[in-house]
């Protein structure tokens, strides 16, 4: 038993410390970007990173990654968000799908462009009347000659406004049970049968947007795997969703509760004994998911898939960013509420999202009871 | 990062596991007296893994996989009060001796203060909570020097699975365990012993759940098993998860007390011990809900979990307290790598 980083992966995490805290150095060269308001993404931050080869670590080489153990993708995301920068983009996941499903023709096609951050990317699953239950999209995709022409409207989908392609599950066949009608395609955005309204949440931004599909125009080739393989893979996407992003995610945790810390050192919230059993009860959530995530991402490097037990992960998670988003939110008090602390505000409206999207807690719960339980 | 079990490991989990069902509590309750319990688990060779020097005791990692195997079962015999009891002397030098060996015959389980939140120390009225009658009472000076102890049975103890006793008369010396324990001792001494109530914790919660799980998957009503219903699919969910977050705090718990500095593994002890007691108040509770009117029943088993946890719980400090002192313990580590610079 060891929770200690290899020689290797040591060596690793230190030299890309030091990058990172060199190029750190300025923490404003990437805030100028609009989306980096929206959502800490930069696009330029995309572009150095791959520039300096820290993307695609697991990815096989032939497709410009470095054949590396998923380890290296976590420690990746540990040390960016520890020193709060920009997140590492999220594009594993969508490469995942296609180097599962797709063609050799289409890995060469699509692989390189997403990695380097050339060509953006979103996804484009859900609709307004299919969220939890996917499986019952109507988005269609009629086969004409030598093309697909999709039809519908999508809902979530992140970052739309910014992207070039989605990768869109569409219904091919209406006769079959509805998991096995469905495909997925690789949509050019930039056409004018696509329609892309940003969506106004309730923290003020515009993440996700809402895509209307009016007849638009995909080349045989960019269907992913064969007709009907749309389920199996949404399902493989939606499972590579988790993983080392993850750990990610505690860093930014264990940021915010050291700004919390920060705040009672310089008088900006109450101290006392409240207080402190409140930090201690963040250190516990906090770092429990910590310890689950590592378990996970162990599981994983030594060849497990994700399955049902990621649910358990994403509860922890959601449970934690809600603690977090609360607890800084009540300890502010009337800074939070009455506009001097913005980020504060905006933390807690956030953190609701957590319980929602990605799988929302009950169909999580759903799943930890059928699937792990093997309750009916 | 490596984060399997090592083979010997596994063997005396199985080992453990095995010991608990035959000792522990079943459908029909105990099958064996405490007596016979004890003596099973001296003869599984368990009884002297943390009375050894340092270098031969078996691992924190290995202790609290035996813990929570007994844990499971409720197991009637001071498992836990007799670890963190031989641990206490063998860090003062008493487990080397050959006299002292022959203490083993019987449990020696720690005495904690009064408020049992930490090791009783000088004339404080000392309780051990995980006891036998009997049995030796580890507790120390007032210099901080492990003694002897005997005591008396506390009349209607909450964990009627256990013999709680107060202590009694005065202090005897330990051959060869003439060491005065400093703090930095007794913070490793609390790192393992927290670990060891995790484990308890975590234990007690898997055992509760499975019961509960049992339960609901035959339990009828409305014409079908009740865990067809998803407001018990749930509840179950949700247990699930405590279990699986309490698992996790309590296995980095074990290596950190071993391997990381006094200060990191007290703190990771510490954040154990309060999730798993997050969630075993959680699971037990949850267990007794399930079981709906019967859960309510002495004889249904619910309530031996909920008892067991709810003195885990207490030992060692309170949830606040060690939240409190989680907070505290950040606050210094931030401070000690703001000198470094």
């Amino acid at each position: 038993m060891n929770y200690l980083d290899s020689p290797e992966e040591q060596s690793f995490r230190l030299e890309l410390r030091a990058w990172l805290e060199d190029r750190m150095s300025d923490p404003t060269r990437y805030e100028s970007d609009d989306e980096f308001r929206f959502d800490h993404y930069s696009p330029k931050w995309h572009k150095d990173l791959y520039d300096a080869g820290w993307l695609g670590l697991s990815w096989p080489e032939c497709y410009g990654g470095r054949g590396l153990s998923t380890i290296y993708d976590a420690i990746l995301n540990e040390e960016v968000a520890r020193v709060g920068a920009p997140a590492v983009p999220h594009i594993s996941f969508l490469g995942r799908a296609i180097m599962t499903y797709g063609t050799e023709d289409q890995k060469q096609r699509v692989l390189p462009t997403l990695l380097s951050g050339q060509v953006r990317w979103c996804q484009g699953f859900s609709e307004p009347g299919s969220g939890s239950d996917l499986a019952s999209l109507s988005t269609r995709a009629v086969r004409v000659g030598d093309r697909y022409e999709i039809t519908g409207q999508k809902i979530w989908t992140g970052r739309a406004q910014f992207s070039d392609r989605c990768l869109v599950l569409a219904r091919t066949n209406p006769e079959l049970p509805k998991h096995k009608g469905i495909s997925a395609f690789v949509v050019n955005l930039r056409q004018d049968a696509i329609n892309i309204q940003p969506i106004r949440q309730i923290t003020g931004s515009r993440l996700f947007a809402t895509v209307f599909y009016d007849q638009a125009v995909v080349a045989v080739e960019d269907r992913i795997g064969e007709e009907g393989d749309g389920w199996r893979i949404a399902m493989q996407t939606v499972a590579f969703e988790r993983g080392p992003a993850d750990i990610g995610y505690i860093s930014r945790y264990r940021r915010a509760l050291e700004r919390i810390e920060e705040f009672v050192r310089t008088g900006g919230v109450p101290g006392g004994r409240g207080t402190d059993a409140a930090i201690g009860r963040l250190h516990m959530a906090i770092e429990t998911l910590s310890l689950r995530v590592k378990e996970s991402l162990f599981a994983r490097v030594n060849g497990g898939m994700p399955g049902p037990e990621s649910s358990v992960d994403k509860l922890l998670m959601a449970e934690v960013e809600q603690l977090l988003g609360r607890a800084a939110f009540d300890l502010r008090g009337p800074k939070s509420l009455l506009g001097e602390d913005p980020e504060t505000a905006y933390e807690y409206l956030f953190s609701r999202s957590l319980s929602i999207m990605g799988g929302t807690t009950q169909i999580q719960k759903n799943i930890i009871a059928g699937r792990i339980l093997g309750l009916r | 990062m490596d984060l399997e079990y090592s083979e010997e490991e596994l063997l005396v989990a199985e080992l453990a596991d095995r010991l608990a069902e035959n000792v522990g509590l079943s459908s029909s309750g105990y099958v064996m007296s405490r007596e016979a319990a004890w003596m099973e688990f001296q003869h599984a060779g368990l009884a002297g893994m943390r009375y050894a020097s340092p270098e031969e005791r078996s691992s924190a990692t290995m202790c609290a996989l035996v813990v929570q195997a007994l844990a499971r079962r409720v197991a009637p015999l001071p498992y836990l009060g007799h670890f963190l009891g031989t641990d206490l002397v063998a860090r003062a030098g008493g487990a080397t001796l050959s006299e002292n060996r022959d203490l083993l015959q019987r449990p020696m389980v720690i005495g904690l203060s009064a408020g049992l939140d930490d090791v009783a120390r000088g004339g404080d009225g000392a309780v051990a909570p995980d006891a036998e009658q009997g049995a030796t009472i580890i507790a120390l000076s007032a210099d901080g020097v492990p003694q002897f102890y005997s005591g008396t049975v506390v009349s209607d103890p909450i964990d009627i699975g256990r013999i709680a006793l107060r202590r009694s008369g005065t202090g005897e010396d330990i051959h060869g365990a003439t060491v005065a324990l400093d703090e930095a001792r007794l913070d490793d001494w609390r790192a393992f012993s927290l670990t060891m109530v995790a484990a308890d914790l975590t234990g007690v919660a898997e055992g509760a759940f499975e019961l509960a799980l049992d339960y609901a998957t035959q339990r009828k009503q409305f014409g079908v098993v009740i865990s067809s219903f998803q407001a018990i699919q749930h509840i179950l969910a949700e247990q699930y998860v405590h279990l699986q977050a309490a698992r996790a705090a309590t296995r980095y718990a074990g290596w950190a007390a071993e391997n990381l500095p006094t200060a990191d593994g007290l703190m990771a002890a510490q954040t154990a011990k309060t999730r798993a007691a997050e969630a075993c108040r959680s699971v037990t509770e949850a267990a007794i809900q399930v079981h709906g009117g019967i859960g309510m029943t002495w004889d249904c088993n619910a309530h031996r979990f909920l008892r067991r946890g709810a003195l885990d719980r207490a030992l060692l400090g309170s949830d606040e307290a060690l939240l409190v002192a989680i907070a505290e313990g950040r606050r210094a580590m931030a401070l000690a790598v703001e000198s470094e610079r």
